[in-house]
C-alpha cells in the first residue's frame, strides 16, 4: 500500500479479510518492507482476531506520503471455491494508538 | 486504534483463488473398447483431494471428437456408499473440447473419497493419436474447485487394421528396371485433411 499521508512513529496498519478467506487468531507471522527501507522497525507484530489483522510497530521513524508499504503475511487461508472474494480493506493509524 | 489516517474505501481489492491441481494419481480413465471410432463405456475414478462440495459437479473434458451419444447414461457409485446411483449428463461441445458435465446430489464429501463413474456410449478418438483428458470439480453454482492437470492422463486407441495391396503395373519385373506400383488402402476410419498415409 501506498500512504497518502505522513505516518509516525509506531504506525499501525489494520487490515480487514473478506468473510471466506480465514487466518488463524492470535499471533501471525510478518515480513514487512518500506520505500524508505531505514524507517523499517525491528520491532513489528502482527495479530489477528477473526477477520482482522492488526500489524503495529511498523515504522522506526516519521514517514513521509507516498511511502510503499509492502506486507508479507503467512497463513492466511484461500477460499475454498474460485470464485471473487468480497473486498478486502485497511486503514493505516498514524501511532501505536 | 481511532482515526485512521488513510484507508482503501477508494479501491476495490479482492482475489479470485486459482482451482487446486490435483496429483496425478487421483485420476484415471478406462474403457470397455480400446477401439477407434466405437462408441463404448467410459469409467473415470476420481479420489477427492481436498473435499467435495454439496451438490456439487464433476465435468470430463474430452476431445471435439470424442462425442457423446445422446443415448448415454450415467451412474456412479462412491466408496462411501457402493450403491449405484445415477447422475444427470450433460453434454456441450465447442471447437477445442468436448465437456460432459455431472450433476451430482450428494452431502458434501471428505478427502479420499472415491467417485467411480461409468458413462456409456462415448465415441473413442479416431486415430492412435494419445488423447488427453481432465476432470474439474466445480460448487452447485460452478465455481472450480479441483482439476487434474490437463496433460496427466491420456489414452491410446488400438486403431483397427488398414487392409492395403500392393501390385506393380509393369510386367517387366526385372531387377535393376524402374516401373510403377499401385497401393490400394482401405482404412479403418474417416481420413481427416491432416492425417498422412505411410508405406
Amino acid at each position: 500500500m501506498q500512504t497518502n499521508n505522513p505516518l509516525g512513529v509506531g504506525a499501525a496498519v489494520v487490515i480487514t479479510l473478506p468473510t471466506n478467506v480465514t487466518i488463524s487468531g492470535g499471533s501471525c507471522n510478518i515480513s514487512a518492507s518500506l520505500s524508505s527501507t531505514s524507517s523499517l522497525s525491528s520491532g513489528i507484530a502482527c495479530n489477528a482476531n477473526g477477520q482482522t489483522i492488526n500489524i503495529t510497530n511498523i515504522s522506526s521513524t516519521i514517514l513521509a506520503a507516498n511511502t510503499t508499504i509492502t506486507l508479507n503475511i503467512s497463513g492466511i487461508t484461500n477460499p475454498a471455491i474460485t470464485k471473487a472474494t468480497n473486498t478486502f480493506s485497511y486503514q493505516t493509524y498514524y501511532g501505536t494508538g | 486504534m481511532t482515526n485512521p489516517v488513510d484507508d482503501s474505501s477508494t479501491y476495490s481489492l479482492t482475489m479470485t483463488p486459482s482451482a487446486i491441481t490435483i496429483p496425478n494419481s487421483y485420476f484415471a480413465v478406462t474403457r470397455a473398447d480400446t477401439t477407434n471410432m466405437k462408441y463404448t463405456t467410459y469409467t473415470f475414478t476420481y479420489r477427492v483431494f481436498t473435499s467435495f462440495p454439496a451438490n456439487g459437479i464433476i465435468t470430463l473434458v474430452l476431445p471435439t471428437s470424442m462425442i457423446v451419444s445422446s443415448a448415454a447414461n450415467a451412474t456412479y457409485t462412491l466408496s462411501s456408499n457402493t450403491t449405484n446411483q445415477t447422475v444427470s449428463i450433460t453434454n456441450a461441445t465447442n471447437s477445442t473440447s468436448n465437456s460432459i458435465m455431472l450433476t451430482f446430489t450428494t452431502g458434501t464429501l471428505p478427502a479420499n473419497t472415491i467417485f467411480t463413474i461409468v458413462v456409456s456410449n462415448i465415441l473413442n478418438y479416431y486415430s492412435y493419436k494419445p488423447i488427453n483428458i481432465q476432470l474439474i470439480t466445480s460448487s452447485s453454482d460452478g465455481f472450480a474447485i479441483e482439476q487434474s492437470n490437463a496433460g496427466a492422463f491420456s489414452l491410446i486407441n488400438d486403431i483397427s487394421d488398414a487392409t492395403i495391396t500392393a501390385s506393380d503395373s509393369n510386367t517387366n519385373t526385372m531387377n535393376g528396371n524402374s516401373i510403377a506400383y499401385s497401393f490400394a488402402i482401405r482404412t479403418p476410419s474417416v481420413l481427416y485433411s491432416t492425417d498422412m498415409v505411410s508405406i
